[in-house]
């Protein structure tokens, strides 16, 4: 019969390796793929997964279950993928000042936006598009982008987890949202 | 209500339920401004887009099998694991 996750928890906490593995081998996809996302390539995100277990098991016995155990992975996870991503040097668009520009009319894209994304997501050129566009984010916009629309995190885990004001989290996630359709945008208008 | 005016309250609600009585006023203006209502529709294509792009994807053989050599674990017998095979996916 299988084992309670509290159960699971504290065999894994007295140093069994069985129960050490399945905690890895439950949360190893959503690690990845976290990471994934953040950090836009295989081998950042092979790092991160690494490091979040190395950490995960050398700090399981302070794991006091005041969150579930995924949500206390997910965050170690996180934190590790916000860290390579500050110490990349990539030249980031400034969006601080962001403009909501409420002059454009959007009808003529959202036409072009085939209503079967699936679809669209076969053009390959606008899958370059797409993953240009969210790597020229700055960090905070990025993670809370990645974390809001992608996890579906709500604004208040975000605001936690990142240490942004509530406001702050809102007005960041606009603009990046309004940064990648404006990219997006400008794909649409020169085809 | 000025189109900009809404806009920011869009920006101001985000993550609201756009049921609670405060966005009513706001759900009328989309409801009959055209241009407001696209604006919002491209922001909700755009996110979409970038949803169906990052799907789930599993972990690489190669990436498994070194992440278990890492932590020195032996990967759970199928037959043998303490829980559902189903990994969580999400929080």
């Amino acid at each position: 019969m299988p084992l309670s996750e509290s159960e699971l928890i504290k065999q894994a906490q007295k140093g069994s390796r069985t129960a050490q593995a399945e905690i890895v081998y439950q949360h190893e996809r959503m690690v990845y793929n976290l990471a994934l996302r953040l950090l836009g390539n295989n081998e950042d995100a092979e790092n991160v997964l690494q490091e979040t277990f190395l950490k995960v098991l050398e700090s399981l016995h302070t794991f006091k279950g005041e969150s579930s155990l995924s949500t206390w992975i997910y965050r170690i996870a996180t934190n590790f993928a916000l860290m390579r991503l500050r110490k990349r040097k990539t030249q980031f668009v400034s969006l601080d000042d962001y403009p909501i520009d409420v002059s454009m009319d959007f009808r003529d894209f959202n036409q072009s936006i085939s209503n079967d994304p699936l679809q669209a997501l076969l053009n390959y050129e606008l899958r370059d598009v797409l993953n240009t566009a969210i790597e020229k984010l700055p960090l905070k916009f990025k993670s809370v982008f990645v974390l809001k629309d992608i996890e579906g995190l709500s604004l208040n885990e975000i605001s936690e987890m990142l240490n942004m004001s509530l406001p702050a989290v809102k007005t960041n996630l606009h603009r990046a949202r309004l940064f990648l359709r404006d990219q997006l945008a400008e794909y649409v208008g020169k085809k | 209500m000025e189109c900009l005016t809404n806009l920011k309250q869009i920006c101001d609600r985000l993550g609201e339920n756009l049921n609670s009585p405060t966005c009513q006023e706001l759900k009328a203006h989309l409801a009959e401004c055209t241009k407001c209502c696209a604006y919002v529709d491209s922001i909700k294509k755009t996110v979409y887009l970038y949803q169906c792009l990052n799907d789930e994807q599993d972990v690489p053989d190669s990436v498994d099998k070194r992440l278990w050599k890492v932590l020195n674990l032996r990967p759970p017998d199928e037959r043998l694991q303490f829980s559902s095979k189903l990994r969580q996916n999400r929080i």
